[in-house]
């Protein structure tokens, strides 16, 4: 008895991190649990921590609230958004609006549909994504040698793609939007003296930095003395990493000053790194995008900086205070989503025309009770979003068989699609899909009044499930798993 | 037949199927062959042994797990057979020493089912009841715990 009270806290402590992982990842659906691991030790927060934030749940508004605010203020040293916090005030304001946030690199999924239905439709919501999104979204450098980086991996590789950054913003008008306009990052009440002093305090950072690149034009390896420099200059432990994300706000600013598809002229050919379509793919192809890029370089191109993310799905399903504006907005940085859940969202055309220029990964999608949505953009997401393997347009009413030919021609991955209750669809279109898709396991017909019996039987005929319960979001998806789980897909 | 030897020098003769279902004693076995001599496990007491072959006896015939493609789903604790239950209901030392046995030996379902327990154990409690559970000190600074409380309170009601 006494052996074991002193043995006990050793087999407790003995286990290694992986068993905690485990266990921790086990609890995954109890949030509160993992939130008690979090604060019992400093083993167990750390390895506790990283599940928590990998998908958090939010029973209501005031949650997200909190979550967004954490990651606003967290800053890689503890250091907070406080008024009085200030040895050398303006300085320190700078860094903080540029803080790297670390939790802000755990998050994998993000979903509000555990909230209230008020929750949901409420506008707030919207400011709320704005922020979480902002805060998570680094600008992925647009490098010739080593394109796929993570977040992760910024450490080693910023240092060459530094100057590139600096020479593009340096070509911009930035000084009137950064004192024109308010600053990008909206959401939570920042001091209005903050902010202000922040950008303008960053902005005059980037104008030396930019002034030293002028020097050393063309010398990579030149700039990171003055770079060192630079981080004695405006804070003792700010980063690369930390200009960057900075200079990508910027980049920002200017790219929503300056409409989309606007040119500026004028600018060196050194901005046709920029030009690097967002939808590089990783790996080899990015080299050849970059190359053709540089020989194709004219000196009119436009800005269109490419985000890195943690975040991988996204559920916003029913979530009607996310206007289709602000996901508009926020494209870029959803661009690494593979799981997207719009259900029900009201959204539009356009909206998902401009989603899907940035989203390449995307490998599900729901577009559910979208009675606003048509061919059109059905047609737009499909030529972009070409790795779709599961598609939910069940209760899309507008839809008709063009919608199903552009998806047979596109989608070469498509394992489960959900027409139901589309009484536009024929079958003409159903077959077409059947035909063309080698992949397809769930073709959902169900309600689809005008596609007859004889069609449903060929699909049966073909192995592909032709009807089946779609009011649970991607429940096409389980199906085309073989039901194997029994649990709810957690988008 | 295989003989396994437990750190404190104890043989337990074990048949093959029973042995295999431990990765690290396949690998083994399949690398150097059938032998006659003992294998040493020098992380496992006999107590722990013989109570980890008392789980893969029962669990002899049972077919291999199949490995989960989309990993998507949180896995599940409320699984656990009757059996599997009764037998986990032992003293925590001695589950803990299990946990690190099965991890050593690579015994997946019997990790599984380990891990299962403790985070059963786990759930609903608050920090101080899982400290005082499992004798954990508490080697938080106070700001430090009031910092995390800070930025994990959203997680806190559900």
């Amino acid at each position: 008895m006494d052996a074991d009270l002193v043995t006990q806290p050793q087999a407790c402590l003995r286990v290694p991190a992986e068993i905690l992982l485990e266990i921790f990842e086990i609890l995954t659906p109890s949030q509160s649990s993992l939130h008690a691991c979090v604060l019992t030790c400093q083993q167990w927060n750390r390895v506790a921590t990283p599940v928590l934030w990998k998908r958090p749940r939010f029973s209501r508004l005031a949650d997200v609230e909190c979550f967004a605010a954490t990651l606003l203020t967290v800053s890689g040293q503890p250091q907070h958004l406080s008024v009085h916090n200030n040895n050398d005030s303006p300085k320190s304001m700078g860094q903080q609006t540029v803080c790297i946030r670390p939790y802000a690199r755990l998050i994998e999924t993000l979903s509000f549909s555990t909230l209230p239905e008020p929750d949901r439709n409420n506008p707030h919501l919207a400011t709320l994504l704005d922020t979480i999104v902002n805060a998570m979204a680094v600008i992925s450098p647009p490098k010739i040698t080593s394109p796929s980086n993570l977040p992760s991996g910024w450490d080693a590789a910023d240092r060459d793609s530094v100057p590139t950054l600096l020479k593009r913003s340096r070509s911009l008008p930035r000084n009137e939007d950064a004192t024109t306009r308010p600053h990008s990052t909206v959401g939570l009440p920042l001091p209005d003296h903050a902010c202000d002093t922040a950008t303008s305090v960053d902005t005059a950072l980037i104008d030396d930095a930019a002034s030293e690149t002028a020097l050393d034009e063309g010398k990579i390896s030149a700039l990171s003395p003055q770079q060192q420099q630079h981080k004695q200059f405006v804070a003792p432990k700010i980063t690369n990493t930390v200009v960057q994300e900075h200079l990508g706000s910027v980049d920002e600013d200017v790219r929503l000053f300056y409409p989309q598809n606007t040119q500026i002229q004028g600018v060196s050919s050194d901005m046709a790194f920029s030009s690097a379509p967002s939808q590089s793919r990783p790996s080899e192809t990015s080299v050849l995008d970059a190359d053709c890029a540089r020989t194709l370089s004219t000196p009119c191109t436009t800005i269109n900086p490419v985000y890195t993310s943690s975040l991988r799905q996204l559920d916003l399903r029913f979530c009607k205070g996310v206007r289709n504006y602000s996901l508009q907005r926020l494209a870029p940085k959803l661009a690494p989503l593979t799981v997207l859940n719009l259900a029900g969202g009201l959204r539009t055309d356009i909206t998902i025309a401009k989603l899907s220029q940035h989203m390449y990964q995307l490998q599900r999608i729901s577009l559910a009770w979208t009675s606003n949505l048509t061919d059109f953009g059905v047609s737009e997401l499909v030529q972009r979003c070409k790795m779709i393997e599961c598609l939910d347009l069940t209760y899309c009413t507008q839809l008709e068989d063009t919608s199903m030919f552009s998806i047979a021609h596109n989608l070469h991955n498509l394992t489960a699609l959900s027409v139901a209750y589309c009484a536009g669809i024929t079958d003409i279109g159903v077959r077409e899909v059947a035909t063309a898709c080698p992949r397809l396991r769930v073709l959902n017909v169900a309600k689809c009044l005008r596609v007859t019996d004889r069609v449903r039987k060929s699909l049966e005929h073909q192995h592909v499930i032709a009807e089946c319960d779609s009011f649970e979001p991607f429940s096409i998806y389980r199906f085309a798993l073989k039901s194997r789980y029994a649990t709810p897909m957690c988008v | 037949m295989v003989t396994l030897q437990s750190s404190d020098k104890r043989d337990f003769q074990v048949s093959m199927e029973v042995a295999k279902q431990s990765v690290l004693i396949k690998n083994l076995i399949d690398d150097l062959g059938e032998t006659e001599d003992a294998i040493p496990l020098p992380n496992v007491t006999s107590k722990v042994l013989e109570k980890v072959i008392e789980y893969c006896e029962h669990h002899k015939h049972d077919p291999p797990v199949i490995k989960d493609e989309y990993d998507d789903l949180p896995k599940r604790s409320d699984d656990i057979s009757p059996w599997d239950e009764q037998y986990m209901k032992i003293d925590q030392e001695m589950l803990f020493e299990i946990l690190l046995a099965s991890n050593y030996m690579d015994i997946k379902p019997l990790l599984d089912l380990g891990c299962k327990t403790v985070a059963n154990m786990i759930r609903g409690k608050s920090a101080e009841e899982i400290r005082k559970m499992f004798n954990i000190v508490d080697d938080f600074t106070p700001e430090e715990k009031e910092q995390i409380k800070k930025e994990n309170e959203w997680a806190e009601a559900n």
